[in-house]
Formats: C-alpha cells, sequence, structure tokens
C-alpha cells in the first residue's frame, strides 16, 4: 500500500518559507476538516474558506517562529484553538459590518465550547474516516466497496445486495469484515502518527 | 477543559476499535458528508450513490426523457473549483463527450448543481472493473497458465478505443484497471476521458497540465499507473505515449498480477521506481508470457517516450499480431517494412543522384511520403484499412518506378511526381475516397516540391471527390481542404486563403473538436495569414496555442510540434519580440537537430532562423558563420532557385553586410533578385524584398542611379500591393529617401521620410524599437534640411528605441546624428555626452581604438 507521510513532516516543510507544495497537501488534508467545522458552526460557506485560509496563515506564521515540537502538546489541540480563533474573529466582523448571523438565525451563534469541542472530536473522526477510506479505495475492489457501502452503511440487506452487485452473499458478508477490519488498523496508524 | 476531554484516541477502546461505533461513525458521516447526499439535479431521477473514488461519488439514476439508466459523477467539492476551473471542466468535458465509439463510456450532460457541485452523466455499463473481471478470471495464479487470448482481445479493444481519441486529440491522463469497465459479454468500455485534466489541470493553453506529484489530491489511486513524465511533475511532456505508458502498466499487471517496478512502498519511493527502475521482465514472474508479448509490453513501459510505441494504433496492430500469431512489428518484414525498405533503396538512389549533379529536391519527395505514412498510420482505423492498403500499393508502384533503374538516370523527381499524377488521372476504376486521398498525397508531394498550382490543382480534385462521397465537413474532406488552403497560403493568395479558412475551420471546430489535427493545421494556416496581415500578436498567441496541443497529442518532438514552435519565432522576431524569439529559435533547433536531424529542410530553416534572431541580437559574425555553413546545404537540398534557399541567402546577405562586407552581400543579393524575378515574376512579394535587398546593397556600394530606380519601382509595387501600413512598403519608402537624398533631391526625401514615418507609426504603435530605424532616417534628413531642433527630438527617440532593441551598430548610427543635431543646436556638453555614449558602445563592441578616433573626428570636422 501507499504510506501517506506522517503530518509531522508535513508541517516541518510548512515551516519551510514558501513551500507551497506543502500548502497544498495541507489543504488536501485538512481543508475539509477546518471547512466544515466552521460550517457547522455555523458559518457561511464563503466565510468558512476565510476561516481556512486564516488558519493557514496562522499557522505560517507560527511554524515561522518556533519550530512545532509534537512533545508539546499534540497537534489538534493546537489547530482546534487557531480554528476556534479564526471562526470567532469571523462572528465578530459579520456583526460589526452589519450582516446578519450565520443563516440570519441568531439560535445558530457558537454554543459554549464544550460543544465545539465535541463538534471538533467529530470532525476529527471524519477527518481520519476520509483518510483512511482514500486507502480502502486504492485496496479494494469496486465491487467490494460497492457491497461494503449498499450493506453496511445503507442499510440495505445481504441479499439485496449481494442481488444489485450479481455477487454471493458470502462476498458481501466477507467484503464488510475485510473492509472493517482494514479501516480500524489504517486508523489506528493514522491515530499514532498523529503526534 | 482540557482538550482530550470528549475523546479517547489513545484508548484501547478508541472508537476506531470497535466496530460498532466504527460503523455508527461511518454511518453519520454518510449521512451529513456533503459528497455522499444524493443530488437534485434536473433531468434525472432514483440516485443512488454506487460508488465512491478520490475524485468523487458516483450515483446510477435514471434519465427521465428516456428512461435510459445512467452513471453520475458528482467531483468532491474543493476550494479550487472557481468559475475558471468550471470553465475548464466543461470544456474538457466537451471535448470528451464528441467521442463516439462503442468502447468509449459516452458522456452525455454535465454541469454544476444547484449548490456549486460539478458532475457528469454518463452511460452506465452494467458489469465490473477491469480489476474485477481480470480477477474474476483468477489470471496470474498458475504462472505455467499461457495467458488467455480473450485478455488480448480485451487490451487491443481498448486500444483501439483509445486510438480513436487521440485522434481526436483526447488524451486520457489516468488510465487505470478502475477506469475500464467490463460488460457481462465480456465488452470493455473506457471511462472518464480527459476528466483527469478537467479536474486538476490548470488552464489548458498555459503549457503545463495535471500530473502526478504528492500534492495532487487524487494521486494515491493513480501513481502505480503513472508514466515516468508525470512523475516528474512536467505537465508539458504529457501526449498521447503517456496514456500508452499506463496501459502497459495495465497489461503487465493483468497478465503477472504484479506491478513491473516495486510501488508499495513510500510515495517517494514509487515515483523513484516508475522514474528510474527497469521493469521486471514479465516472462521472469510469469514464464508462460510469450516473447513477443514481453517485448510488447516493454515496448510500451520504456521509460523514453521516443522508444515506446508512438500511437495506440501501432500498439493495436502487434496486439493484433500476438494474437494472430504472427511476428510483431520489430521483427516481421510487414507490408510496411517493404515500403520502408523501397524507401531506403529510394534515398539511395537520391544521394546517387546528388553526386550526379542531378536535382536534389528528392529529399522533399521523401518527406513528404513520410508524412504521408505518419499520417495513414494516425488514421489506421478499421473502416479505412481497405484504403489505406490501396494507397500503399500505389505508392510503392510510384517508388518502385522513381528506381533509377528503371526510369534512367535523367529522372527528375518532377517527372516522377509527374507520372504518378498521369497515372492517377488516368485510373478510373478507383473509389471516390481513394482517388481522394491519391490527389492528396500528390498534392502534397508538389507542394513540397515548390509546385503550388499543381499541388492546389491536386489537392482541389481531392476535395472535391471526398465531398462527393463522404459531405463537405466530413473529417478527410476538411482535412485537404486545408492542404488546398496551405497551398493558397504559400502563393501568398491570402485573401482566397482566409475566405476559405473561415469556413473549414467554423466546420473543423464544430464537428472535430478544437484539438483534432485538421483544426490544429486550419488554425495554423490561419495566423500564417494574419501574420501577413501584420496581426503578430494574435498570430504568436495562434501558433503557442497549436503548439501546446500538438505537443500534447504529438509530443514535443514531432516535426508539427517543432514547426508550429517554429512559427511562433518567426512572428515573435517580426513583432519585435527578439528575446522570446531567440529562445524558441534556440529550442526548435535543438529539437528538431535532435529527431530530424541536421539536413532535413526544417532544421535548416530553423537554424536559419537562428542566425537571423543572432543578428537581431547584435551578433552579426556568429550569424554570419552559422549562414555561411547552411547555405551550401540548402543548394544540396534544395536546388539554387528554391524559395527556402533564396531565404537563406538573403539572411546571409543581410549578416555580410552588417559584418562589412559588402561585395560578398551585394553579389549574393543581385543572385537572390534574379532568380526570384526568374521564377516568380516581378510583382511577387519575394522578388519584391529581393529588389529592396539589392538596391539596398547598390546604395551602399555607391550605384546611386541604379539603387534609385529599384527603389522607386519597389515602393510602387508595395504601396499597390500591401497598402501603406506594411512594414514592406515602410521598407521600401525608407530606403527611396536615403538614396534620393544622395542623389541630391533632398526635399523628395524628406518627402518620402515624413509620409513613412507617420506610416511606422501607425503600423508598430508607439514605442515598438522597429520604429528606431524610421525615427533615424527622418532625422537624419530633418538635420540635414536645416531643422536641428526638430532632429533633435526625432534622434532623441530614436535612441531610446534603438537602446532598448540592443542594436549596436544602429545605436551607433542613431548617437552620432544625435550628437551632431546638438551640436548644431549649439548643444555642445551634452553633444560630448553623446559621443562619449557612443564610445562605450563601440568599445563594447570590440571596436579598435582607430575607428573610435575615426568616428569623433568626423563629428569633430562638421
Amino acid at each position: 500500500m501507499i504510506v501517506h507521510t506522517t503530518h509531522i513532516t508535513l508541517l516541518g516543510k510548512l515551516g519551510e518559507d514558501r513551500n507551497p507544495a506543502a500548502w497544498d497537501e495541507f489543504c488536501d488534508r485538512y481543508g475539509e476538516l477546518i471547512r466544515s467545522f466552521a460550517r457547522r458552526q455555523g458559518l457561511q460557506p464563503s466565510d468558512c474558506d476565510d476561516v481556512l485560509q486564516e488558519v493557514l496563515v496562522a499557522l505560517s506564521r507560527s511554524m515561522r517562529e518556533f519550530e512545532y515540537d509534537p512533545a508539546k502538546g499534540k497537534f489538534r489541540s493546537y489547530l482546534k484553538t487557531i480554528t476556534l480563533r479564526a471562526v470567532f474573529r469571523r462572528f465578530r466582523q459579520e456583526r460589526r459590518s452589519g450582516g446578519q448571523g450565520p443563516h440570519g438565525d441568531p439560535a445558530a451563534e457558537p454554543a459554549s465550547d464544550a460543544s465545539a469541542d465535541e463538534r471538533w472530536e467529530d470532525e476529527w473522526r471524519q477527518y481520519h474516516l476520509r483518510q483512511a477510506m482514500q486507502t480502502i479505495d486504492t485496496e479494494f475492489s469496486d465491487s467490494d466497496r460497492a457491497a461494503f457501502r449498499l450493506y453496511a452503511l445503507s442499510g440495505r440487506g445481504a441479499r439485496e445486495t449481494a442481488e444489485t452487485l450479481g455477487v454471493s452473499v458470502d462476498s458481501v458478508y466477507q467484503a464488510k469484515s475485510r473492509i472493517m477490519a482494514r479501516l480500524s488498523a489504517v486508523i489506528e496508524t493514522q491515530v499514532r502518527d498523529e503526534g | 477543559m482540557s482538550d482530550d476531554a470528549p475523546t479517547s484516541s489513545a484508548h484501547p477502546s478508541a472508537w476506531y476499535s470497535d466496530p460498532a461505533t466504527l460503523l455508527e461513525t461511518l454511518r453519520r458521516a454518510e449521512d451529513r458528508a456533503p459528497a455522499g447526499a444524493a443530488p437534485r439535479i434536473p433531468g434525472y431521477r432514483d440516485l443512488v450513490e454506487f460508488a465512491r473514488g478520490g475524485q468523487g461519488v458516483v450515483f446510477t439514476a435514471q434519465q427521465e426523457s428516456t428512461s435510459r439508466r445512467v452513471a453520475i459523477k458528482l467531483l468532491t467539492p474543493r476550494a479550487e473549483h472557481d468559475e475558471r476551473a468550471r470553465r475548464r471542466f466543461e470544456r474538457e468535458v466537451n471535448l470528451a463527450a464528441r467521442l463516439r465509439h462503442p468502447n468509449i463510456v459516452r458522456l452525455y450532460d454535465s454541469g454544476t448543481t444547484s449548490d456549486g457541485r460539478l458532475f457528469c452523466v454518463m452511460d452506465f455499463i452494467e458489469g465490473a472493473s477491469l480489476r474485477d473481471h481480470l480477477n474474476a478470471l483468477a489470471l496470474g495464479t498458475d504462472a505455467s497458465d499461457p495467458v488467455p487470448v480473450t485478455v488480448l482481445e480485451l487490451f487491443r479493444t481498448v486500444t483501439l478505443a483509445l486510438s480513436h481519441a487521440h485522434q481526436r486529440g483526447v488524451i486520457h491522463r489516468d488510465l487505470k484497471p478502475s477506469n475500464v469497465r467490463v460488460d457481462p459479454t465480456g465488452e470493455p468500455h473506457l471511462l472518464d476521458f480527459g476528466l483527469a485534466k478537467a479536474i486538476e489541470g490548470p488552464d489548458a493553453l498555459s503549457g503545463s497540465a495535471p500530473t502526478i506529484t504528492e500534492q495532487s489530491g487524487q494521486f494515491a489511486g493513480s501513481l502505480p499507473w503513472a508514466s515516468p513524465e508525470q512523475t516528474a511533475g512536467d505537465g508539458s511532456e504529457i501526449d498521447v505515449r503517456t496514456d500508452i505508458y499506463s496501459l502497459g502498466v495495465m497489461l503487465y499487471h493483468a497478465v503477472t498480477g504484479r506491478f513491473p517496478y516495486d510501488v508499495t512502498g513510500s510515495i517517494r519511493g514509487a515515483l523513484n521506481a516508475i522514474a528510474e527502475t527497469p521493469p521486471t521482465p514479465a516472462r521472469a514472474v510469469r514464464p508462460s508470457v510469450g516473447r513477443d508479448l514481453e517485448t510488447v509490453i516493454l515496448t510500451c513501459l520504456a521509460k523514453d517516450k521516443a522508444r515506446r510505441y508512438q500511437s495506440a494504433a501501432e500498439l493495436a496492430e502487434d496486439l493484433r499480431r500476438v494474437i494472430a500469431g504472427e511476428p510483431i512489428a520489430a521483427r516481421a518484414d510487414t507490408a510496411w517494412q517493404s515500403v520502408q525498405r523501397q524507401l531506403r533503396r529510394y534515398r539511395a538512389a537520391v544521394a546517387f543522384i546528388a553526386v550526379a549533379g542531378l536535382t536534389l529536391a528528392g529529399f522533399a519527395v521523401l518527406m513528404s511520403l513520410l508524412y504521408a505514412r505518419a499520417t495513414r498510420a494516425e488514421a489506421a482505423a478499421q473502416r479505412e484499412f481497405d484504403q489505406a492498403s490501396s494507397v500503399n500499393a500505389f505508392l510503392r508502384d510510384m517508388l518502385a518506378s522513381a528506381d533509377p533503374g528503371n526510369l534512367g538516370r535523367e529522372a527528375t523527381v518532377r517527372e516522377v511526381v509527374d507520372r504518378a499524377a498521369a497515372q492517377l488521372d488516368a485510373e478510373s476504376a478507383l473509389p471516390p475516397a481513394i482517388r481522394a486521398s491519391l490527389h492528396a498525397v500528390i498534392a502534397s508531394t508538389y507542394g513540397s516540391l515548390g509546385l503550388f498550382d499543381e499541388a492546389l490543382r491536386h489537392a482541389e480534385v481531392a476535395v472535391d471527390e471526398a465531398a462527393g462521397t463522404l459531405g463537405p465537413d466530413h473529417e478527410r474532406t476538411l482535412e485537404y481542404r486545408s492542404l488546398a488552403v496551405s497551398q493558397l497560403v504559400a502563393m501568398s493568395r491570402y485573401d482566397e486563403a482566409e475566405s476559405r479558412l473561415e469556413d473549414a475551420l467554423a466546420a473543423a471546430r464544430a464537428g472535430l473538436g478544437e484539438e483534432h489535427a485538421v483544426t490544429l493545421s486550419l488554425w495554423s494556416n490561419l495566423a500564417l495569414v494574419l501574420a501577413e496581415r501584420g496581426a503578430y500578436g494574435e498570430a504568436i498567441d495562434i501558433h503557442r496555442r497549436v503548439h501546446d496541443a500538438r505537443a500534447r497529442a504529438l509530443g514535443p518532438d514531432h516535426g508539427l510540434t517543432i514547426a508550429s514552435l517554429h512559427h511562433a519565432a518567426i512572428e515573435e522576431s517580426a513583432a519585435g519580440r527578439y528575446d522570446d524569439s531567440l529562445a524558441h529559435y534556440e529550442q526548435a533547433a535543438e529539437r528538431a537537430g535532435r529527431s530530424l536531424g541536421p539536413e532535413h529542410p526544417t532544421t535548416l530553416m530553423i537554424r536559419s532562423g537562428l542566425a537571423v534572431a543572432y543578428e537581431q541580437q547584435g551578433d552579426a559574425g556568429r550569424s554570419a558563420e552559422l549562414l555561411t555553413e547552411l547555405v551550401p546545404i540548402a543548394e544540396r537540398v534544395w536546388g539554387h532557385d528554391h524559395r527556402d534557399t533564396n531565404i537563406l541567402k538573403t539572411n546571409l546577405a543581410f549578416a555580410l553586410d552588417m559584418t562589412g562586407d559588402d561585395e560578398g552581400a551585394l553579389a549574393l543579393t543581385r543572385n537572390i533578385y534574379e532568380s526570384c524575378r526568374r521564377t516568380l515574376g516581378d510583382t511577387h512579394s519575394d522578388t519584391i524584398n529581393a529588389r529592396n535587398g539589392l538596391a539596398g546593397a547598390l546604395y551602399r556600394q555607391g550605384e546611386l542611379a541604379d539603387a534609385a530606380v529599384l527603389l522607386e519601382e519597389s515602393r510602387r509595387a508595395s504601396l499597390e500591393r500591401f497598402g501603406p501600413h506594411h512594414v514592406r512598403s515602410l521598407d521600401s519608402g525608407a530606403n527611396l529617401a536615403q538614396v534620393l537624398r544622395r542623389t541630391g533631391d533632398l526635399e523628395r526625401a524628406l518627402g518620402v521620410a515624413d509620409e513613412v514615418l507617420s506610416e511606422a507609426r501607425a503600423y508598430f504603435g508607439v514605442g515598438n524599437p522597429e520604429l528606431a530605424w524610421y525615427l533615424h532616417v527622418t532625422g537624419d534628413l530633418t538635420l540635414e534640411s536645416g531643422d536641428a531642433p526638430r532632429a533633435v527630438v526625432l534622434l532623441t527617440e530614436a535612441r531610446e528605441l534603438a537602446d532598448r532593441q540592443n542594436d549596436g551598430p544602429l545605436q551607433r548610427s542613431v548617437l552620432v546624428s544625435l550628437a551632431r543635431a546638438l551640436a548644431a543646436t549649439g548643444r555642445h556638453d551634452d553633444a560630448d555626452r553623446v559621443v562619449q555614449a557612443c564610445v562605450e558602445i563601440m568599445r563594447a563592441q570590440g571596436a579598435d581604438e582607430g575607428s573610435i578616433r575615426a568616428m569623433q573626428t568626423s563629428l569633430g570636422e562638421r
């Protein structure tokens, strides 16, 4: 399989002045996490891109000032801190410029920190799943993945799945268990590398 | 609050180790994942998610109007999917949607969902991906089993489909088993043509294109199938042979169950292996693979593109031979091989004739025959097979009759072609489509001999025959229409060419696509016409675009790709963009020398242009040296009166003149003028040019009366033919003014010069360095007629522009005049400073102290 470089190496590269490749990779990897989190905090999609940009700027500044030390704290919480900060700043700007709140709905204002933490954690898991599914996509056949999707995720029966895909029920069962086992192992590696 | 509070990611019972939690998280992700929600797309219903990959999600759906089952690919939204990306996506998808082939999944529709995600709609193919299909065949489980013929048949079908796309200018760029679906009857279907570029590529015309690199979002699934040029990250290197390589990896993997090198480690390691590691021979993994099949695979997998199959059609043909048990091309004595042997024999005969002192234009015939061969190889679709072999046989006969043994030593190539043409006119039994092809071959042969009238006649017959059977807008008809236009352009019949181009180009773009070879050739001709009209910027733009498109489809070293680069360099030079021009000339000369050889006519022309570029950069010595080497080659290859030989000689004459060899320049110029008058007549634009050149040389030799007569004639002819706003009219005017001044008619000289200057300003635009020369001429005459202040203004402007042009001799000349003008207005200090600047330039150019003192003395005397 193809092993993704750990993000610590990536962070090292971000610190180097003007390493656009590293920034692109960072965006590919964490962009959706940050955007999606910002969206769930109640920002408009266009604002979410601004948040992503602000997070990148903040990261690049801090990377230039100090070498990120994985021993000093989890990257995940560091990223959360600057992302939350960017989201709040965005809200303040909206209010100052007289714009409506998120979706024009005051109830969608950012809730307590605890709730943001939960959302962040959820997004973080989704991020790991997305990464891991990329590996699954390269390692398993189309029909295995389709079986997994229809049977394990969409909640169709094994028989129905087998009929839809023209395969045996047994292979549907096998596809599910093999992909589940692999997913779990891949995410474990990712989390270990996370620092 | 602790950052770790709600999680337990490092805990033994982590969310991902418990199947129930993992599944629950996954389902939640499915429910709300932006890419997973079934979008609403007008016209389609019952969207059901079918598969998910790096690029996005695939749904199956029903097209409401037809009840047809379709697949809808919805791309993962990305930040960079801005308006530009969207347009690019539409363009690429539209290009791919024009492909109609039973083994290419048809694209129906594309667009943007209401929430801004890109999608495309294609045929839904029941069945499995190629990978699953091959797994089901349990290939590679027993290494002693022979490779099933069905697998090779399947790959051959895929290759033919690929060839269809390549001929229409569409490169896949992301071939891999998951992009081939096999239907229940075992027929393969290629999908996602051009999508890699549509999604990832920057602007298609900017020269770069998507490559497989570490930052590419979807590399993971594509990397093992990628080619060396893709891993190198240079998008401009991607062409049809890139697809050949990926197909080779697929074939290797299909028969051995492995990759040709290790791509299972780190990304960096995989990239290196693709770029550097030679493939493990397939027979080492699976001894039952035949030698021929192994050779076919290894040919696909050559790291150097030039050593791969040069087209999918060639690969398909070799796969056919492997299946039929025939020897493959590398070993076989096929029909083509025998034609090639004929060609070699013919080449030897031409060389022999050359020694005997007869015509040497034979190389041009060879060239066009080789070109015809290449065109045919490209167009070797099954339905055209019979036709191709008829043309083949005809060519063989023609070549056989060209053998000096058959015709005797007096035979010229012209006679050979004339005979072939007569033979064809007498041939009434041939079907019109074949007659059309043969007329086209003869037309291009005449064209390369410089016999454009005959070429045009045959091209028009080809157009009529093809239009009659295939219709006026058929691919072949359009190809011949393009051929006819080329002859018109070559004969300077620009108005006719332009009006025909407009129609043909519209038909080609609509019917064949923007990047089809015929469309590109028409574009190229349009650029030539535009340049002739002085619209250099637009012409350069078109040549660059055509170059990029050809580089993608044919590779950077293909003759046509080099031709576009050459054209761009020519027009850049004409537009005064000398740095661009020199860079492109050098690039083109290098490529042509490498791929065509140093004596090839194209290489000669490009090196001649390079020599001019040196001269424009102020290095006349280097220019003259190169041209002195080239002229004898040209006389040998083209003959003494050939237009291209004359162009080379003109350039040499100019360079000699610039280096001070006036006599050599005059003799050469007279020779050219007489050759042009003899072969082209008095009013041909080449003759006008030659006349101007000769007049200039006479003038510099002091033959003022002769020069004045020639220039009066030239100015009249140029104004009549090109109008006042044309560089030729301007040049003859400026020269006429100078000669008139020397004959003592100062008033008329200044009148002409002023007229020319205002025409030049209108033509070149403010600030164009080319204006320096006209300003210089007018400035000198103004000074002589006594208006020193106006002369200072004109010459100061001339100085700035000459400096920008970095044209040493012109700078010197302008500075001397300016110093005189300043002195005449009493500004002696300024004049001294100008003289000092002039001395510096002369020193920088390596002038000796004697000539510097002479310059200073000549100024002092005034």
